[in-house]
């Protein structure tokens, strides 16, 4: 035990005091920022360029149908033939040419550019002719158009739970996200550490004399509980800073009584942080247990990190689709979908987060836990044995039939 | 003395290759042992397997009369011939870590790591990383670790690979100075002189099987064949045409004028009287293979007989 201890420490405090520990605690918060808002930016309507959209209206109908707006310009143009209506789309820079028939309920409209229009110009233009064509409709059939507006009703649903609390159906799909997505990238940034860790032990033969005084498995696990106590410290600095922000920020808000913030902050109270930190903290362990024996494993059985490639693939698929599927799921946190996946132990740690929020039976829970435990003691078993050969085996290229032998190999 | 590690019987089959077959020796205690043998005859295996690296499938070991537990793994010290360091670790942490896995506490650690800083010219170093080091610094930092924990038993594979005249004598009398304290040591190398120079008992072992063992002077007398070489002083006239004698011209290094002889028990004496009629003797002595010489001949007539 004190042999563990020993390795866990080298390799905990090795890798803490690195500056890119350093670098990366404090950057990776700025690097979520930036990629919620980065998208937000770019939407931004000064950065697309201005469209001109040319209009040829055979029916002489839609004069005041289609406004320019900042970026978009609509222009009517005399009718010509097609090949001169070409000439001077090219001439004028325009980005299509509308062309309305003068029978455009039976014969179709078309928009005439090199490369097909944008979906949501198309989108866009359809709504301007519906909305017009509706309102003629309206007004043949004798109903004043402004009377439809009044008739229309704008009503939300606010979500409360048995115990009178305000619920954020909003908020806990954003927790949810963004403790799968920080599953998902821990398991891949450490489970790679802990790879590399073991290839340089390998590479660098400082192996043979390390398991000259400690079990290979004692060195594994070792390991595999070093780099997870790194990852946790880097949890815990996040989590520690978030606290400190809403209790340092919390009287400012309150008094500034910004409604958004307050209710967000409301909400933040109402969601059992507590169960939800412990939820994370089970699902992290159990998934990082489960990969990272293998990344080791991994790290053991090659000579130098171009030969990882192979092998990390299979490994790497059934993560990155949990988390495409977590996009899916969250739209319907109890569906099929999500039971299956969330039973499934190479996925479940990535897709239970999500669901957490909007709750969770209890035997799912439980099947689930289960399942994850027992999956991660098969897989320490596997990867424990891959690696106690792998870590002495130099020269050849390993296969899958090599790895197969080991794990068969006795004693 | 008692025997410090007895080898009885260790054979270790592979997939597909018989590492070990049927090995067996014992090594004194407070001696110096040479573990011989050409590339790929089951050295390392074996040292792997006194190691606790390996299981052995048959065979047994006893160290100081005890069979071969978990516990004799902190009065072991190896020095592997495939040896590195943690590069981005500074030279005293590095020191401390592998002095704790071998059972040391904080204290003894600390302490036994100055000394033997000190003791090899490296007290300077604490604080400096390993990738900083020339290869021969590392060597050093790698002996300390190896010896650091006071074992009983030391084995080292190799160990003067990376130092220059200089420090292998540094490090030589310090395995002499480790000997002398009591300490049993497995020394295993392809360098026949270094063999010649410090152990007492070898044995070697080729294709996994022990082909030869015993001392080193007995085992060199054994492989003398009554060649002798003698030298003149002036050209002898048709020496080398005497019937009496089946003598020829040998170019030693020194361009003498020097003739090899084999002759029978007991009769130098005679043979100096006829040679002195002609010319003025040199000197004369007895042609004494050396270790390496040995080893090249009991490996290749093992190989041809095992082939053929």
């Amino acid at each position: 035990m004190n042999k563990i201890g020993t390795i866990i420490s080298r390799e905990y405090l090795s890798r803490v005091r690195k500056k890119s520990f350093l670098i990366m605690t404090f950057l990776t918060p700025l690097l979520f920022v930036l990629i919620f808002l980065i998208p937000t930016w770019l939407s931004n309507k000064d950065l697309q360029g201005e469209k001109t959209i040319g209009i040829v209206d055979y029916s002489n109908e839609f004069n005041n149908v289609f406004i320019s707006s900042d970026n978009i310009k609509y222009e009517f143009i005399q009718a010509a033939p097609k090949d001169s209506l070409q000439k001077l789309y090219v001439e004028k820079n325009l980005t299509a040419i509308l062309i309305i028939p003068e029978n455009y309920k039976t014969d179709s409209i078309k928009a005439y550019s090199e490369f097909p229009i944008p979906l949501d110009l198309k989108y866009n233009l359809q709504f301007m002719i519906n909305s017009y064509v509706e309102n003629v409709n309206l007004l043949a059939m004798n109903i004043d158009p402004s009377m439809l507006t009044q008739a229309k009703s704008d009503i939300k649903i606010l979500s409360d739970n048995w115990e009178n609390q305000k619920t954020n159906s909003e908020l806990n799909t954003i927790l949810g996200f963004a403790g799968a997505f920080i599953i998902y990238m821990f398991i891949f940034i450490y489970g790679a550490q802990l790879m590399r860790g073991t290839l340089e032990e390998k590479k660098d033969r400082i192996v043979e004399i390390v398991i000259s005084s400690a079990k290979p498995f004692e060195l594994m696990l070792g390991k595999v509980i070093g780099v997870a106590m790194v990852a946790f410290t880097q949890f815990g600095i996040w989590i520690g800073t978030i606290i400190i922000f809403i209790f340092a920020g919390k009287q400012t808000i309150l008094a500034s009584g910004g409604a958004e913030l307050t209710s967000i902050l409301v909400s933040l109270q109402n969601i059992n942080s507590f169960s939800w930190v412990l939820m994370f903290l089970f699902y992290f362990i159990g998934g990082y247990l489960l990969y990272g024996s293998l990344f080791a494993a991994i790290g053991a059985a090659v000579d130098n990190e171009t030969d990882t490639q192979q092998f990390m693939l299979p490994l790497t698929l059934p993560l990155i689709l949990a988390f495409v599927f977590a996009q899916t799921i969250i739209q319907d946190p109890s569906g099929n979908l999500a039971i299956i996946f969330s039973l499934i132990p190479f996925t479940s740690p990535v897709v239970m987060m999500v669901r957490i929020g909007f709750g969770v039976p209890l035997w799912e829970m439980l099947a689930s836990g289960t399942i994850l435990i027992l999956t991660f003691l098969l897989t320490t078993y596997i990867g424990s044995k891959i690696y106690r050969i792998g870590i002495l085996s130099y020269g050849k290229k390993v296969s899958y039939k090599d790895l197969w032998k080991w794990i068969r190999y006795k004693n | 003395m008692t025997d410090f590690l007895k080898i009885n019987n260790i054979s270790k089959q592979f997939e597909n290759h018989k590492a070990l077959n049927n090995v067996s020796f014992s090594v004194k205690e407070a001696s110096i042992f040479g573990l011989l043998g050409p590339n790929g005859a089951g050295k390392t295996t074996l040292i792997r397997i006194i190691n606790r690296i390996f299981e052995a499938d048959s065979g047994n070991i006893l160290i100081n009369n005890q069979k071969l537990n978990p516990d004799h793994i902190s009065i072991i010290g190896y020095l592997p011939e495939e040896r590195g360091l943690y590069k981005k670790m500074k030279v005293g942490e590095q020191i401390l870590f592998f002095a704790k896995l071998k059972g040391l506490n904080q204290k003894q650690a600390l302490n036994q790591a100055k000394t033997w800083m000190d003791k090899l010219d490296i007290e300077d170093w604490w604080d400096k990383k390993v990738e900083e080091l020339s290869k021969g610094m590392q060597q050093k930092v790698q002996f300390i670790i190896t010896v650091l924990h006071k074992p009983k038993l030391l084995i080292f594979d190799e160990p003067f690979t990376g130092f220059d005249p200089i420090n292998v004598d540094l490090i030589k009398k310090q395995i002499l100075w480790l000997k002398e304290q009591g300490t049993t040591i497995i020394f295993s190398t392809h360098n026949m002189a270094s063999v010649e120079e410090i152990c007492e008992q070898i044995v070697l072992i080729n294709k996994g099987q022990k082909v030869l063992e015993g001392n080193i002077q007995e085992i060199k007398n054994k492989f003398a064949q009554n060649l002798y070489e003698i030298c003149f002083f002036e050209q002898p006239i048709d020496f080398e045409l005497t019937k009496k004698y089946s003598i020829s011209k040998h170019e030693n290094k020194n361009s003498e004028l020097s003739y090899r002889v084999t002759l029978p028990q007991n009769e130098t004496n005679k043979f100096l009287n006829y040679a002195a009629d002609f010319g003025k003797v040199n000197s004369f002595k007895k042609i004494v293979p050396s270790l390496h010489e040995i080893f090249v001949k009991v490996v290749n007539e093992f190989n041809q007989t095992n082939t053929n």
